[in-house]
């Protein structure tokens, strides 16, 4: 079993419980913030843990974004360069619809699997700097599991959410 | 860079989230159900997360769990083989403190590092044991993936209900 196995298996198990987990939500409770003011919605916690797949797959492959190369932005009404969101604006990410922000996740996603199915292991320790220079840089080992983490924990919290919202108990 | 070099830098990554979502918590907070009746306390995923990891790695490594092997359960105040926590009754379930959890989630991933190291290239290929009741075939590379995505979901999920309770906003904001 090669790295990128584990890698797209982690993903690919996370990724059978997000789509569980969103099934069937609207837009509003892709918005809602059941958790009270400032905490993440369901639609934002989506488009954030997309992002940042997206962006470190760039970073890992020196290519453009999901994101800028197939014009996401537009879908999403906002700009090649989004506004940083804080807890006080966090209400306001319009995800349009579940098709729409689960389309951008996809097609990401898809864009993952075919990158880090032809990595080879000299990739992996290639140092790969971050682009705002107040940020260290990484190998692509690192960012591999960057991104399991930080895409994994997010999943978790959209499944915590639906239940808060559905109140449909455990699997 | 092997499989168990990815698996143990995303786990310590998460299990440092862990760590910082768990400081300070009180017994009570651990308790809390700030998502409503039946949703899960930050004590439970606590346990639970640590228990899945300790059911796998066991399988993985024909090991005893470290739960049976170090009588954690004697200090969680819970039979051997604990109770099997429902919606209507994990409110229930007595962290007893954040240190004792995080004890024994170290305890646990001390001896999953070592499965994991001990672990040939041949070794992800095959087959855990069966279990009780029965489930699909997994192998050591299932059970593995399955560790990281159960373990590191349920970190998420504390750090989140941590702000409910704290409402302490991003890291780093």
């Amino acid at each position: 079993m090669d790295v990128q196995e584990l890698f797209l298996d982690s993903l690919a198990k996370a990724d059978g419980d997000l789509r569980r987990a969103v099934d069937g939500l609207s837009r509003d409770e892709l918005m809602a913030q059941p958790a009270g003011p400032r905490s993440n919605p369901i639609g934002w916690l989506l488009w954030h843990l997309t992002r940042t797949q997206d962006n470190l797959g760039s970073r890992a492959t020196g290519k453009a974004t999901v994101w800028a190369s197939q014009k996401w932005y537009e879908k999403f009404g906002l700009e090649e360069t989004p506004a940083s969101y804080k807890p006080d604006t966090v209400n306001t990410f319009d995800p349009k619809s579940l098709d729409i922000i689960m389309g951008f996740y996809d097609a990401v996603y898809a864009s993952t699997q075919e990158w880090a199915k032809v990595l080879k292991q000299a990739d992996f320790d290639r140092e790969s700097p971050a682009a705002n220079p107040n940020q260290p840089s990484r190998t692509v080992r690192e960012l591999l599991a960057i991104i399991v983490n930080d895409v994994v924990q997010h999943v978790g919290q959209v499944a915590f959410l639906r239940g808060m919202l559905r109140e449909q108990g455990w699997y | 860079m092997d499989n168990g070099a990815l698996f143990l830098n995303a786990l310590g990554r998460a299990d440092g989230t862990l760590k910082r979502a768990l400081e300070g918590l009180t017994r009570e907070e651990l308790m809390q159900q700030p998502a409503g009746p039946e949703s899960n306390p930050i004590g439970w995923l606590a346990w639970h997360l640590t228990r899945v990891q300790d059911g796998y790695g066991s399988r993985i490594a024909g090991a005893e769990q470290v739960w049976r092997s170090q009588k954690w359960y004697e200090k969680f105040g819970l039979e051997e083989t604990p109770p099997s926590y429902k919606p209507e009754t994990v409110g229930s379930f007595d962290p007893i403190s954040a240190e004792l959890l995080l004890a024994y989630y170290e305890a646990v991933k001390v001896a999953t590092v070592s499965h994991i190291a001990s672990l040939s290239p041949q070794s992800w290929e095959r087959h855990l044991p069966q279990t009780d009741p029965p489930r699909p075939p997994q192998t050591v590379a299932d059970g593995v993936a399955i560790i990281t995505s159960d373990n590191v979901q349920h970190i998420g999920q504390i750090a989140y209900v941590r702000g409910l309770i704290k409402g302490q906003g991003w890291y780093g904001v």
